[in-house]
């Protein structure tokens, strides 16, 4: 399967071909992490971190992949591994695998960096959002799938469409100050 | 109009056209004011794709252990020379080292449930235009850690909003930072059995209480049913290995 279908299949959701995604990746990615100091189940976060951060940048946005599939996933995966050593301050371990990073040329580093960052904005949107109260969580979930601001106002007994929009400010200014908020500490 | 007002009608196109001509240009000076465009729209496109992501998410959940469960077979035959052997040897006894003294530094400081019980801090403002004096002073007590001030108004609020699971999990925390431990365990439990985003947080919270108190035994039942792809997941085996 070619690297534009492997995305494909991820933006659309299809499973059967996700799979295959995991049958081509999964073993040499688990070997990497078990070689440096993770397990069987890290390698699974992470394979699957992997995944969201792709779907994250390249799914319904104008980027285009240039790298490989593979490469991209791998150099995301190991990102992120290093990011997760740091945090729990195993240092000699870290010591060692970024030795490794730096004489590492399969690793895209500009592409799998950026979804990588995308990955910790949507992880930090998502925290935030959990934060926020129950009814502008509903209000502002209904009005991203596109429900008509009148039929949320009956739906979450507001006045009326003005009132939802007036809503929709205040819950996301609040999420903006979580958010900004967050995303310093 | 504030700026977030502004931007939301910027980016619905529902500003006139002058007022959407100086925005602009006022974008192109003022570097915070695109920064916080950048966000909301990211915002904007966070909401349009939440439900296909946490869908994605749960079908990856679903797909990974058929790929991870297995050990890999161990490569055959590699054969390591000896310096190498020599350094590893080094380097595992340094490991070693280091876990000695993370453990000495585990015993020695603050308890595990203040290591743990690192609460979010409560934000409610946004929810009414109503009472907003006593949300503030409901905020600045729970956020300045003054359990015993933010306990009333908390019990207050949720009496005025019953099923408002967020007010009712931080009247649960200020229960138990006061020690009422089997009545915030109520709230809890009640909390950890409802379909929304708050059950993980109830479930945590319980086994926290348990841990307060010092039930080992119990904190460890309540964290072993935590299912793995809870926000939670990560916290919960950190702390399985250590209670």
């Amino acid at each position: 399967m070619s690297d534009e279908n492997y995305l494909q299949a991820l933006c659309a959701g299809d499973t059967q071909r996700i799979r295959s995604i995991y049958q081509q990746y999964a073993g040499q990615i688990q070997r990497w992490v078990e070689d440096n100091n993770g397990s069987a189940a890290d390698a699974q976060d992470l394979f699957q971190d992997g995944l969201i951060a792709i779907y994250d940048r390249y799914c319904g946005s104008d980027f285009q992949l240039s790298s490989s599939f593979g490469a991209l996933l791998f150099g995301i995966c190991k990102r992120k591994w290093f990011d997760r050593l740091k945090e729990k301050n195993r240092e000699t371990v870290v010591r060692k695998v970024e030795e490794e990073r730096y004489s590492d040329d399969h690793d895209p580093s500009m592409e799998s960096e950026a979804a990588f960052q995308e990955l910790q904005k949507q992880e930090t949107l998502t925290k935030t959002f959990a934060l926020l109260s129950a009814q502008c969580q509903q209000l502002l979930t209904l009005l991203g799938q596109g429900v008509a601001a009148e039929q949320i106002a009956t739906q979450l007994s507001i006045a009326n469409a003005n009132a939802v929009y007036q809503s929709k400010h205040r819950c996301m200014g609040r999420w903006k100050e979580l958010f900004s908020s967050s995303s310093k500490s | 109009m504030n700026n977030t007002e502004k931007i939301d009608r910027f980016l619905r196109n529902e500003l006139p056209e002058e007022e959407k001509k100086a925005f602009e240009a006022e974008l192109n000076q003022n570097a915070d004011l695109a920064g916080e465009l950048a966000l909301q729209k990211d915002m904007e496109q966070f909401l349009r794709k939440q439900e296909k992501r946490t869908a994605l998410k749960n079908q990856l959940n679903s797909i990974g252990p058929e790929f991870f469960q297995a050990a890999v077979k161990p490569e055959p035959g590699r054969i390591v020379p000896l310096q190498r052997r020599q350094t590893l040897r080094w380097v595992i006894g340094l490991a070693a080292a280091i876990a000695l003294l993370l453990v000495a530094r585990f015993v020695f400081s603050p308890s595990l449930y203040d290591q743990f019980g690192q609460h979010p801090p409560l934000a409610m403002i946004e929810k009414s235009n109503a009472t907003q004096d006593n949300l503030a002073a409901m905020e600045a007590a729970f956020n300045q850690k003054n359990y015993t001030a933010a306990l009333p108004l908390l019990q207050a609020y949720v009496r005025e909003k019953p099923g408002d699971l967020q007010a009712e999990l931080y009247l649960g925390i200020c229960l138990l930072e006061t020690g009422q431990y089997a009545d915030a365990r109520a709230v809890f439990t009640k909390i950890s059995q409802t379909q929304s985003s708050f059950m993980d947080f109830g479930q945590w919270y319980l086994a926290l209480s348990y841990l307060k108190e010092g039930d080992k035994a119990a904190c460890r039942r309540v964290l072993l049913e935590l299912p793995e792809e809870s926000e939670f997941f990560q916290k919960a085996q950190d702390l399985l290995k250590r209670v």
